[in-house]
């Protein structure tokens, strides 16, 4: 059907992400649309680097299929970074809306105006 | 509507209409779905005499080269800036350097001796002495066989050699990952030899986020003065 | 041990028995980085996922017990310096950051690899130390003797 369902799956969890994170009214739900985004973006990122009839980039001792063709190991190094990033992130953002709902009781963005004038 | 919705909405629209865009010219057979499924192309058969000449060359033929930018040059010591590549650069020149690199050819009426022994998985003092006029060992290794269509892996102590038969000639590549680091999984290789400095910044990264976290909820009665 | 707090009997024991084995899951994963994939990221999260178990399993009051925040925070700093004091080493050794010497053992084996290694077990250390961390302190649990 569909040559690779790779692409259009991480561009659809890229739109739910922005969806969740324009459309809610909740502060921890924005968050959880923060995890999905970052998440899409890693399988579109993996997923370019895919050759076909390859094999995983790892030696193993007697017979294998990595001398014919290898998959790209580039993007997915990149990816594990980008992993460990996002669990820093999200940790943070946590920690801040526990602290914002000692102060205000609501976990509701459009009522939080102590900025505004 | 207010501003913020309109505005969220022309977003949202816009990327499901790239969505339903990628997933028609899928069905249809387009090349944007399929463009990460090309085999792993060989470098082009043109071999130019140095660095310059290249260059020259595909300046003159520009609306091809921009979608096979793969050549070989003949020789590492054109320019200052080819001295520490590798001898094919192009799009893919990262993980093919890595990965797969070509040593040195076998040629002449010896060939066909050695295929036989290469099948009987036996390593001769024939195939050693090539291996050691470049300066490569050969102890203790093992033959398998790769695929039926005469392509040889020999498991050495410090990397592992693939051979290549064409007609007349073995070609014999290694590892290149392998040799310099002595690790077996490329990715670890790469994380933390090529690319160290990059997961230095990230263990930085994850030092910041938890003396952040835990500075943000330390309890006052901890901070106490002494008199 | 008491039942008001924490779930129930079945799951206690559950997890009493299961933590040793998530430890050294993850132990296994940390050591093996450089011949199956893995490596010190994952291995330390596994780790840190069993602590946090016995802590969903027992309730906040016996998990003070068990961990002491101060010391956790001290082995983060640890796993951080090892790789600092790694790449600084071969600075003065060899001549490069993070430079190891090549071809020690056969390729495949534990042995083998320059520094891989013991880098993987110094970014274990420390991402395990820095999320038990993070637990601990959203939940305002001191912690420890």
């Amino acid at each position: 059907m569909i040559a690779s369902l790779h692409y259009p799956i991480a561009i659809l969890m890229f739109v739910v992400g922005i969806y969740c994170l324009l459309f809610r009214r909740n502060l921890i739900k924005m968050v959880m649309g923060l995890g999905i985004l970052t998440n899409g973006v890693h399988l579109f990122l993996v997923s370019v680097g895919y050759r076909i009839g390859g094999a995983a980039p790892i030696l193993t001792g007697g017979l294998n299929q990595f001398a014919g063709a290898p998959v790209d190991p580039l993007p997915q190094v990149l990816v594990l970074t980008s992993i460990v990033i996002d669990i820093s992130i999200v940790a943070l953002a946590l920690s801040l809306i526990i602290y914002i709902y000692r102060e205000h009781g609501t976990l509701n963005p459009d009522k939080i105006r102590e900025l505004r004038g | 509507m207010k501003d913020r919705d309109k505005v969220a909405s022309v977003l949202v629209t816009a990327f499901a209409i790239l969505a339903l865009f990628l997933i028609v010219n899928g069905y249809v057979g387009g090349e944007l779905v399929s463009f990460g499924n090309y085999p792993e192309r060989e470098a082009t058969s043109d071999t130019f005499e140095n660095y310059a000449v290249a260059m020259e060359y595909y300046e003159n033929n520009q609306k091809e080269m921009v979608k096979d930018f793969d050549i070989t040059v003949k020789g590492i010591e054109s320019s200052d800036f080819m001295k520490n590549r590798p001898e094919e650069f192009g799009r893919q020149a990262i993980s093919r350097y890595i990965l797969k690199k070509e040593l040195f050819v076998i040629e002449g009426e010896n060939v066909l001796p050695l295929v036989l022994d290469l099948n009987a998985r036996s390593v001769s003092d024939q195939l050693e002495g090539y291996f050691e006029e470049e300066n490569k060992q050969l102890e203790d290794s093992e033959v398998s066989i790769l695929e039926i269509d005469q392509k040889w892996k020999i498991d050495s102590q410090n990397t592992d050699y693939i051979l290549e038969r064409e007609n007349d000639s073995i070609k014999v590549s290694s590892y290149k990952f392998a040799e310099d680091t002595g690790a077996a999984n490329s990715i670890t290789a790469i994380l933390w030899d090529y690319r160290g400095y990059d997961t230095l910044g990230e263990a930085t990264v994850i030092f910041v986020a938890v003396a952040a976290i835990a500075a943000l909820f330390r309890s006052s009665k901890e901070v106490d003065d002494d008199e | 041990m008491n039942e008001d707090e924490g779930m129930s009997l079945i799951v206690k024991t559950l997890t009493r028995s299961l933590f040793p084995i998530m430890v050294l899951f993850g132990a296994y994963v940390i050591l093996h980085g450089h011949i199956t994939p893995g490596g010190g990221f994952p291995g330390g999260v596994i780790i840190a996922t069993g602590v946090v178990m016995m802590l969903l399993a027992y309730g906040a009051k016996k998990a003070k017990q068990i961990v002491n925040v101060n010391q956790t925070t001290i082995l983060e700093s640890f796993g951080a310096l090892t790789i600092a004091v790694l790449g600084l080493l071969g600075i003065v050794l060899i001549g490069q950051f993070l430079e190891g010497v090549p071809g020690v053992g056969y390729i495949g084996t534990l042995f083998s690899g320059s520094n891989l290694a013991i880098l993987n077990i110094g970014v274990g250390i420390k991402v395990a130390a820095g999320l038990i961390t993070i637990t601990y302190a959203m939940l305002e649990l001191e912690g420890g003797h």
